[in-house]
């Protein structure tokens, strides 16, 4: 093998490289996961969120597909037809969920959505002992 | 414990962060010593900081043992209202006007009309104290009891106070109400060290009055109208009726104080 054509297959190695991450983006970028709500709101730093959430996707090709979360509460469900593509949860946390959508066949991630948990972050309060205005 | 929810807002106080205030206007604090002027109020400060269980609230600093939603306990500090009668910068006369002893004139002495003239040299110092104890508040649904027992901590009179104080709160749209009844109890030895006559003040009467404890009566109304989130106009009322052993106290000319304050107050 010339040092020529050493050159091209390394030129080609090196292009394939960069546009084949693009054409698997491109792949995943068709799909979009919607988590609905996006954020529950509690009114202290301790209090766990309870929320029915809805996932709602779209995708480039009809396909079966498989969510996942980072929360061992809500293991892997995957779906039994292309027609379906919705998911109702009862959720009960103290901390942010990702759900990852994944195809069931090729398990490539398609795509993710978070569910946050915030609190209200109201300043703390005490009573007051004394009348702040009071005459003495 | 202090984490709890708090109310009404109006009592309540964020935690660690201060809270400044100021009061301005115009009112009076009538003097009962006699020959001494009553004292003209112009402002009224508020300086308070609570933290998770330690706090201070106008010069008076505690420590919360307890926090219920039905009781609380402190120990707390205190210092004597008695003294502001005398002096200037009493505590309790910060930002007045001076309370000043005005030259000997003739004057009828209301306890004891019988009895030779009082009259006194310059009066000699009383010196200013704290007190230290504990106070409970009980919640009510008819209001808040606080009950107090403090004693002299530095040994200027050796002397104990307690207090009775029942008080409620309404808030009717951007008028705030708090109406209080307070029962004062000063022991012999406050009672003596305050409004007692010493030998080179009068002669006669450093024998002939002769101190007791008692108790002083006492009846407040503050009303606010929330003009903004910083500012308030402001009216405050108080009426005590001072004990009778303190009342037969030739330095007093008068058996009660009134006070009355009306301005504006701002909370930085």
């Amino acid at each position: 093998m010339t040092l020529s054509q050493l050159s091209w297959l390394a030129l080609i190695g090196l292009s394939l490289s960069l546009v084949s991450p693009h054409l698997a983006q491109a792949n995943s970028r068709d799909a979009a996961l919607k988590l609905t709500p996006e954020i529950c709101i509690t009114s202290s730093d301790n209090q766990a969120c309870d929320i029915d959430i809805e996932l709602h996707w779209t995708l480039a090709k009809n396909e079966l597909v498989c969510i996942l979360s980072d929360n061992i509460a809500y293991p892997k469900w995957c779906s039994d037809s292309v027609l379906t593509n919705n998911l109702q949860m009862k959720i009960h946390t103290s901390t942010d969920i990702e759900f990852i959508m994944v195809s069931k066949d090729s398990n490539q991630t398609l795509a993710s959505a978070k569910l946050k948990i915030t609190s209200a972050a109201q300043p703390q309060v005490r009573r007051r002992y004394r009348n702040p205005w009071s005459l003495f | 414990m202090a984490k709890q929810t708090c109310v009404p807002e109006s009592q309540c106080i964020e935690m660690n962060n201060w809270d400044l205030g100021v009061a301005i206007g115009w009112g009076q604090k009538s003097n009962p010593l006699k020959d001494f002027n009553d004292i003209p109020l112009f402002f009224i400060p508020t300086i308070a900081y609570y933290g998770n269980n330690w706090f201070f609230d106008n010069g008076n600093l505690g420590y919360t043992l307890a926090e219920q939603e039905s009781f609380t306990i402190n120990l707390v500090t205190s210092y004597s209202l008695d003294r502001a009668y005398f002096y200037r910068w009493d505590p309790s006369n910060v930002f007045l006007e001076r309370s000043s002893q005005m030259p000997t004139k003739a004057t009828t002495n209301l306890a004891l009309t019988t009895e030779p003239e009082a009259e006194f040299n310059t009066l000699e110092t009383r010196n200013f104290t704290m007190l230290g104890g504990a106070e409970a508040f009980i919640y009510t649904r008819l209001g808040i009891v606080r009950l107090a027992y403090t004693h002299d901590m530095f040994n200027v009179h050796q002397g104990s106070e307690a207090q009775i104080k029942w008080s409620n709160g309404w808030e009717v749209d951007r008028f705030i109400f708090e109406f209080a009844l307070i029962f004062d109890w000063k022991s012999q030895a406050v009672v003596d060290y305050y409004y007692g006559v010493r030998p080179s003040e009068n002669a006669y009467w450093s024998e002939h009055y002769q101190a007791k404890s008692g108790w002083n009566k006492g009846a407040e109304i503050t009303t606010r109208y929330v003009l903004t989130d910083n500012w308030d106009l402001l009216l405050a009322v108080r009426y005590t009726q001072i004990a009778d052993e303190i009342a037969a106290s030739p330095l007093l000319i008068q058996d009660y104080s009134r006070t009355y304050f009306v301005g504006a107050a701002y909370r930085f």
